[in-house]
């Protein structure tokens, strides 16, 4: 829009109708200046004292909050340890005591290979062994190697069930109940290095 | 052409002020609540609403000082905290009740400046005329309705552009601009409606006299109508 002439006549209302360079009409503009020339209030005294006060208390209140997390995060942060301690515990002293009883009571796959009372024994360690890793917590997903054991104890389980019902064969048997009793060693072993580096992981 | 830029700080409060310095908070108070609690009773109409915006406003200052990033910027920020809290009290149920029944609203706060006025110096007939016009112009905005006045005031005392009027409501510039024509059209006739017998300046009465057009004549019989309403 191009700029208009000032209003020079000496009647103010002749330059009612004219438009002024900001599209607005001296009617307008007159009450703009109205309103800008509305004095500033006086504004109550208190004001200032309550806003004072709002925000003295709005920083107490903070400063609280943290004070009143910290006092809710610090018990259950010490629940949260006495908790991993014990189950970090259990899962420690279950393979110990079990290796430790192994080590202590039973007699070795060699020895036991000797005796005469071999099959027994190697029954009476499959159990063990057995014992063992149901004390143990099954916390882990079976690992391939692990599946693959727990398969072919499986296979030799059925194929003690097949000799037990023909009742003959006794070394084979015997072979039986030894590869089992090693599958079972090879496979408690696997179980029990992946909880041990389980517990070390959730401890660090 | 904004209150809160006529305002000038002494240097380095504003810094202060975003440094949490208590001092700085209180220079900056004294400097803009004028403004802000005029703002806001001009728009609200209520003497309690406004103290609360007041407040609210520099509460905000003080807590969210430390988010403003550019301390020179300090007078837009803080109009603009005052705005949005007029805005939220506009928008409040209990608002727009009151807003529903402007005769009421204009009853509670008439004489805004009257009070103003009696506390103010007047020296000589210039100021005793200014007083009464600011009186004129303060009634004619209480008769408008609320979102109208906010709008007014934005726009021609605080400078803001339809856009950002638009934008602060919600709705498009449109909105601001056919607002703020209506608006117009009212304060001008309240104003001539105040203005008649006993307000009217005698110079331009003279001039009035001098060459009444059809314009003139057109507008005085319009308004002697409605003013008589």
């Amino acid at each position: 829009m191009p700029p208009s002439a000032p209003c020079n006549h000496p009647s103010a209302a002749r330059c009612d109708a004219v438009e002024l360079d900001d599209g607005k009409t001296a009617d307008e503009q007159a009450i703009d200046a109205a309103l800008r020339a509305l004095p500033e209030l006086p504004v109550p005294p208190q004001i200032w004292l309550h806003v004072r006060q709002r925000t003295a208390n709005d920083a107490a209140s903070t400063n609280a909050a943290p004070a009143r997390r910290k006092r809710r995060i610090v018990p259950l942060a010490l629940a949260a340890g006495v908790l991993l301690f014990a189950v970090a515990t259990a899962l420690l002293m279950a393979p110990r005591s079990a290796s430790s009883a192994r080590d202590e009571n039973e007699p070795s796959y060699a020895r036991v290979a000797q005796s005469d009372i071999e099959l027994q024994a190697l029954l009476a360690q499959a159990q063990r062994l057995e014992a063992a890793r149901h004390r143990s917590l099954a916390v882990l997903v079976p690992t391939d190697a692990e599946r693959l054991l727990r398969a072919r104890i499986g296979g030799i389980d059925a194929s003690l069930n097949n000799h037990l019902l023909d009742a003959s064969g006794g070394d084979s048997r015997k072979q039986l109940l030894r590869q089992r009793v090693q599958l079972m060693e090879s496979l408690l072993h696997i179980e029990r290095n992946r909880q041990r580096e389980f517990v070390r992981q959730a401890a660090f | 052409m904004s209150r809160f830029h006529d305002i000038r700080l002494a240097a380095g409060v504003a810094r202060r002020l975003v440094r949490g310095d208590r001092r700085a908070q209180e220079s900056v108070y004294r400097a803009y609540s004028g403004v802000v609690y005029t703002m806001a009773r001009r728009i609200l109409r209520d003497g309690g609403l406004a103290e609360e915006v007041t407040q609210d406003t520099f509460v905000d200052m003080i807590e969210k000082a430390a988010s403003l990033k550019r301390p020179e910027a300090l007078a837009s920020w803080l109009r603009a905290i005052a705005v949005n809290h007029c805005l939220m009290r506009l928008r409040s149920p209990w608002q727009r009740r009151q807003a529903a029944s402007p005769a009421l609203d204009m009853r509670a706060d008439r004489g805004l400046d009257r009070e103003r006025a009696d506390t103010v110096e007047v020296a000589g007939e210039t100021g005793a005329e200014n007083a009464e016009r600011a009186v004129d112009i303060d009634a004619a905005l209480a008769r408008l309705p609320a979102d109208a006045r906010m709008v007014v005031w934005m726009h021609c005392v605080e400078g803001y552009t339809h856009r950002e009027i638009g934008d602060a409501f919600g709705q498009t510039p449109s909105f601001s601009k056919s607002k703020l024509a209506r608006a117009y059209r009212m304060l001008a006739v309240h104003a001539a409606c105040a203005e008649q017998p006993p307000l009217a300046s005698r110079q331009r009465e003279q001039r009035r006299e001098e060459l009444p057009n059809e314009r003139t004549l057109a507008r005085s019989t319009g308004n002697a109508a409605i003013c008589a309403l």
